[in-house]
């Protein structure tokens, strides 16, 4: 092989300068030590304006704020993460706490005060295999929309429901009657109301032995309010797509969230906010209370910030002052209820209140698949199956009970 | 002729220059990341650069290696963002790599530890303050409850006497002699060594830092028997075995695991999944036979329709090209936007499908029907294509051909049907099978039409009626909550096997066939 | 005689109209739908009933939505995909197609078999590869750009590659023989004989690569992080999520947005594509 002399110079200037350069401009090694949290898109703006530049809630770290176009590219971000660029605090819904079994988040010891002011509920949401990981930032539940076009307030109890959907879609008023917007996720009040749900409670503690959905009064309800003559939905109930046929006033009720306050407010439909009614005049679905988090991962102990980490978490964004100082940014209900206490806007102590009497989603019950799929897709599937392709409600409810019980048995084990 | 080159020599300073100039900008520019990688750490990726820095400088300052001249680019861009993670997915598919079992073992040795710190009953926790005592980074720890000092040294925490220790305004020893105080800047960086502190109580319980000032009472349910490798949790009274597959599992009974697992590598375990484990091997046989049936049927209805299309349009015709321009817009409009608004057209309540008819039908939930929504909808996105292809074809025939048949009396349709298509179909296979190869992995088409659904979870389906290997394995690869990486990449090494074997086939025919022709 | 042309004729023309109106359905819809003020997708009807330009106006207006910056993201990065694996793959394919030398063969078959591995399962393991080019060089690394455009470079110089190598090849022999005897070397045929002759090929397999690229979202959507940063695909798809119905027609409106320019690119183009697509090319 012959080389060009100049092109060999050349190249051996370019790289000694290269190299010089290289040194010279390297940043200095002593930065101080970060710690980085992950947030989606609307909490993320949100601790920034709190929290990004931090000094004082862990002294001796610096706290730096990075948000994601959306949950879902946070999602993502989080399950391919690795110790190169992954968070040493995540922010986010119960369902992040999957990543206990991969041992990717660690396990949280509460300071005395949060081991008081968190909500027992909340602390089981983030909880695998008895050990709790992360700590509720803030509390959501879900509400009961009632077009007030038909009737100033909702019926009492859900039988007066049904009866005047029949005769306002005699009427031809109505192509509907409760929408759940958010799909099965939001059928649950309506699933309760009916009987059903997803588990039953033992002295306040939800009893994965409960298995509801099979439960002889689901199994009638079913058959009553929600399967017509032709062995398939009468209507009454809708959980796939049906936002916009509320939207357009065809629907007497929608189950859903603040997030589509606004949504529902432009489409010009009147409403009120409550409960679904339930079987008798004093019984009501019951909501999902879910809670989001806020975890220290594993990447936090190979970063060399685990312990500047768990006090942010634990002093800072667990404590009342913390969930009061997001609360002010972000109009989330606080899930510390000392901080819930000292919220003045009704609507948003509301929801925290109701979080008291909702079912706390356990997602590590509800995404456990041992059973062959989770939650959500198995009563999607008896959904429909009973009322799409008008399948017995007996078999289909039964075999949907065999794989929720695989499932809860093994996730509170 | 030998004038001219002689002469072109020094006329050719200027490109000379340009050459020596961009050589010298790319060479820095790749030698300074170069050892901004190496001074940061990252070995692997200053030792890439370090090849390509002298595997451009020997080719492009030598005077032979010509090739390698034209090819080197290509060949590092394919190496490093192609072929690496190609051999890192083969890799993968060796190993246990699921939710449960991501990281290596050590780390979740460190993990099950982490787990097994218990703090006491009451809860006893210290506030902490840190400092050097003897040299030693210690702490002066003072019980939230009872306020008694200690002090955490050498492992061992101490009473200290009430007299012994500076308290500051909350009653909080800072201060004891031959105790310096370290500030929290100072202690950050000294993590490493605190997080690993333990000053023993006695009991087997002990003080261990849970942050920079604050200190927790807890036991450690787990030990690890360093010659057996067996790990004992105290707690329960629980002796844990590893199995081999990437988990500590219960001695008495094997089924109850210990998480978090690690990566364990097991080269053919996920491939013999896929052939004996009833879960897995059920979705993916039904999953395996619908990929090939929708390529096949896929290809053969554009195939179909554009070919007609092609003969339709063979002659002239009045209106021809504007037919022409209306008929490849299905192919002109980005795929993506058209599958979006196509899935949006076939709505059960609202969509222009189901107006159109005036009907009703749950396409999406009834699992032929499905099925037959992405034939049409891939029909619509593929068939111009088809009868781009087969119009250029059909011109490209010899007209002797349709003479010479004519001569001998044989109509249009019989010398269409008896000469032109089978010779058609000679040239086009190619490409057929091509389209059959892209079909097989057409990952858009499924994802964003159906999303692999309708699934009945309840006759205990685990991949939807619609789903083909390459979203069957994006969802266990990447799918909600549990995700199997390691089953997920095996299932590709499969399907690379079956296109390439595909592929390489088809390239030895189209050799064959140009030879013929 | 004549009876039999004009019965020949009237099955081509419905069966071209049966297949014209199946072509314009969607595109009839999604245009009935953008200028449907309600821009739900339950309140669409097959007949137009109202007319305005909300939807377009919420692309333009909405804060979260950076339409024009997505539309401008997809463009660029597309064009500079297009341009530099075309440069890239051309060098190669020259060299595949007209140098002789060890290994030529193994190296096409190893192009094709790298071209037909399901590259996205190969997600996890360029992610974490981008991650840790990310910790040293943030502008190519995960998030950013030109990372983006790296792994796009990678993924689409093969095919270029082999596209162009099919059209390289039917250059005659002839033409660099002759120039070999004048005395030029490799890359002055390169420049001077094949660049000109190949020009509309290069034009029509950038175009090829543009639209592809302009196309992907599965890649993008795992990268780009930043709302700003994304490409119209992810936009785009990111309006589908549990939204499809009420976001349906600013949906619409984005689609036309974006295929407005493609699709006038496309007919202009349209004479080549389809010499190019004949000579082996696979899109759809």
């Amino acid at each position: 092989m012959k080389f060009t002399s100049r092109g060999f110079k050349a190249a051996a200037a370019v790289i000694a300068t290269a190299s010089l350069l290289g040194a010279g401009l390297l940043p200095a090694q002593a930065a101080p030590k970060t710690i980085t949290v992950w947030a989606d898109e609307t909490r993320g703006p949100q601790l920034k304006s709190l929290i990004d530049g931090n000094t004082t809630i862990a002294p001796g770290y610096v706290i730096k704020v990075k948000f994601f176009a959306s949950l879902t590219a946070l999602q993502s971000a989080w399950d391919k993460a690795t110790a190169a660029g992954g968070p040493d605090v995540l922010t986010g819904p119960a369902s992040f706490n999957a990543a206990a079994k991969s041992g990717k988040v660690l396990p949280l010891l509460y300071s005395k005060a949060a081991q008081s002011e968190i909500p027992s509920g909340g602390k089981q949401a983030l909880s695998y295999k008895g050990r709790t990981y992360g700590v509720p930032l803030d509390v959501d539940t879900t509400a009961m929309f009632w077009n007030t076009a038909f009737g100033a307030s909702a019926p009492t109890t859900i039988d007066a429901m049904f009866e005047l959907y029949k005769t306002q879609k005699a009427a031809g008023k109505v192509t509907g009657g409760i929408c759940a917007f958010e799909g099965v996720w939001g059928a649950h009040p309506i699933l309760t109301a009916l009987g059903g749900g997803a588990y039953g409670f033992t002295s306040n503690n939800p009893d994965a032995n409960k298995v509801l959905i099979n439960s002889a009064a689901f199994k009638a309800n079913v058959k009553k309010y929600l399967v017509g003559a032709d062995g398939k939905s009468n209507g009454f109930f809708k959980w796939d797509g049906c936002a916009d046929e509320y939207k357009a006033g065809k629907m007497l009720a929608a189950n859903t969230g603040a997030w589509n306050l606004d949504g529902i407010n432009a489409s010009g439909v009147k409403f009120t906010l409550g409960a679904v009614p339930g079987l008798t005049a004093s019984s009501k679905g019951a909501q999902w209370v879910n809670y989001s988090g806020a975890w220290v991962t594993s990447y936090a102990r190979t970063h060399g910030v685990e312990l500047g980490a768990k006090k942010l978490v634990i002093d800072w964004m667990a404590s009342s002052a913390g969930q009061l100082q997001m609360y002010a940014a972000g109009d989330r209900p606080p899930a510390n209820t000392k901080a819930a206490a000292a919220v003045k806007n009704a609507a948003t102590k509301g929801i925290a209140t109701a979080a008291g009497t909702g079912t706390p989603q356990f997602s590590a019950w509800l995404d456990d698949k041992t059973g062959g799929s989770n939650w959500y897709d198995t009563v999607g599937s008896a959904l429909t199956n009973m009322l799409v392709k008008g399948d017995s409600v007996d078999a289909t409810l039964d075999a949907a009970a065999v794989i929720l019980q695989k499932n809860f048995a093994n996730a509170s084990k | 002729m030998a004038k001219i080159k002689q002469d072109s020599k020094p006329v050719r300073l200027g490109p000379l220059v340009a050459k020596i100039i961009f050589m010298s900008l790319f060479a820095s520019g790749l030698g300074y990341m170069m050892f901004v990688a190496f001074l940061a750490g990252e070995n692997l990726i200053g030792g890439v650069l370090a090849l390509v820095l002298i595997a451009s400088f020997v080719v492009y300052s030598s005077k032979g290696l010509v090739p390698l001249k034209f090819l080197l680019p290509g060949i590092v861009l394919l190496a490093i963002f192609v072929v690496t993670p190609i051999l890192y997915t083969v890799l993968m598919s060796g190993f246990v790599y699921k939710t449960g079992n991501e990281i290596s073992r050590e780390e979740a040795l460190t993990q099950i530890y982490e787990t097994g710190y218990v703090p006491d009953e009451s809860f006893t926790a210290f506030y902490m303050t840190l400092g050097r005592y003897e040299g030693e980074v210690s702490a002066l720890l003072t019980d939230q409850m009872t306020m008694t000092p200690y002090l955490g040294a050498n492992g061992v925490a101490t009473e200290l006497g009430p007299d012994q220790v500076q308290l500051d305004e909350y009653g909080t020893a800072v201060g004891f002699e031959g105790f310096e105080p370290i500030g929290f800047d100072e202690a950050a960086t000294l993590e490493a060594d605190i997080i690993d502190l333990r000053f023993d109580m006695g009991e087997g319980k002990f003080i261990r830092p849970e942050s920079l000032d604050a200190a927790l009472l807890m036991i450690q349910a787990f030990t690890l028997d360093g010659s057996s490798g067996e790990l004992y949790d105290s707690v329960n009274d629980i002796t844990y075995v590893d199995n081999g597959e990437g988990n500590f599992v219960n001695k008495a009974n094997p089924e109850e695991k210990l998480f978090p697992g690690w990566r364990a590598f097991s080269p053919l375990e996920n491939y013999v999944g896929l052939l004996t484990d009833p879960v897995i091997r059920g979705p993916f046989v039904n999953v395996f036979i619908w990929t090939f049936s929708f390529a096949l049927i896929t290809v053969a209805t554009m195939f179909a329709a554009g070919l007609a299309l092609a003969i339709a349009m063979d002659k002239p015709l009045r209106f021809k090209r504007f037919y022409k321009s209306i008929l490849i817009l299905p192919y002109a409009i980005p795929s993506f936007m058209s599958i979006l608004i196509w899935n949006g057209m076939f709505n059960r309540d609202f969509g222009a499908v189901n107006q159109l008819l005036g009907q009703q039908i749950d396409w999406y939930n009834d699992a032929t029907l499905a099925k037959l929504v992405i034939i049409i909808v891939n029909l619509w996105l593929g068939f111009p294509y088809f009868y781009l292809i087969s119009s250029g074809a059909l011109q490209a025939l010899p007209g002797e051909l349709e003479e010479a048949a004519s001569i001998d009396g044989a109509s249009p349709a019989q010398i269409m049907a008896r000469i032109k298509l089978p010779l058609l179909l000679q040239i086009l296979s190619p490409l057929l099978i091509a389209s059959f190869a892209f079909n097989f992995n057409n990952f858009n088409i499924v994802y964003l039409l159906t999303n692999g659904g309708p699934i009945n979870v309840l006759a205990g389906e685990t991949a939807g009626a619609t789903d083909i290997l390459i979203t069957y394995a994006y969802k266990t690869a990447f799918g909600s909550a549990e995700q199997n990486l390691g089953l997920a990449s095996a299932i590709s090494v499969i399907m690379f096997f079956i296109v390439g074997g595909l592929s390489l086939w088809s390239l030895r025919r189209s050799k064959v066939l140009e030879s013929v022709i | 005689m004549k009876r039999t042309n004009i019965r020949s004729a009237a099955w081509r023309h419905i069966y071209a109209w049966a297949l014209i109106l199946f072509s314009i359905f969607p595109i009839y819809v999604v245009i009935i739908s953008s200028f449907d003020p309600a821009g739900g997708l339950a309140s669409s009807t097959l007949l137009p009933q109202r007319f305005s330009w909300v939807n377009y106006e919420t692309l333009f207006t909405s804060p979260t939505i950076p339409f024009m910056t997505w539309i401008w993201n997809s463009s660029y990065l597309a064009a500079l995909n297009a341009i530099l694996s075309i440069v890239v793959g051309a060098f190669s394919a020259f060299a595949f197609s007209r140098l002789r030398f060890k290994g030529r063969k193994t190296g096409l078959q190893t192009l094709l078999l790298i071209q037909v591995f399901p590259a996205f399962l190969a997600l996890a393991a360029i992610y974490v590869m981008m991650e840790r080019i990310y910790t040293i060089f943030p502008a190519i690394g995960l998030g950013s750009h030109g990372g983006l455009l790296l792994i796009y470079l990678g993924g689409s110089m093969g095919v270029n590659a082999w596209l162009l190598k099919g059209f390289i090849d039917s250059i005659p022999m002839e033409l660099d023989e002759a120039a070999k005897i004048d005395g030029a070397t490799p890359f002055q045929i390169f420049w001077q004989i094949f660049v000109p002759l190949s020009a509309p090929v290069l034009a029509v397999t950038a175009l090829l690569s543009f639209i592809g690229t302009f196309n992907e979202f599965v890649l993008a959507s795992l990268f780009l992080q930043d709302v700003n940063l994304r490409t119209v695909a992810v936009g785009l798809q990111s309006f589908v999520g549990a939204q499809f119905g009420a976001n349906w027609g600013p949906f619409a409106a984005g689609s036309i947005l974006a295929s407005v320019p493609l699709v006038a690119l496309f007919l202009f183009a349209q004479r080549y594509i389809i010499g190019g697509l004949v000579s082996g090319s696979v899109k759809g």
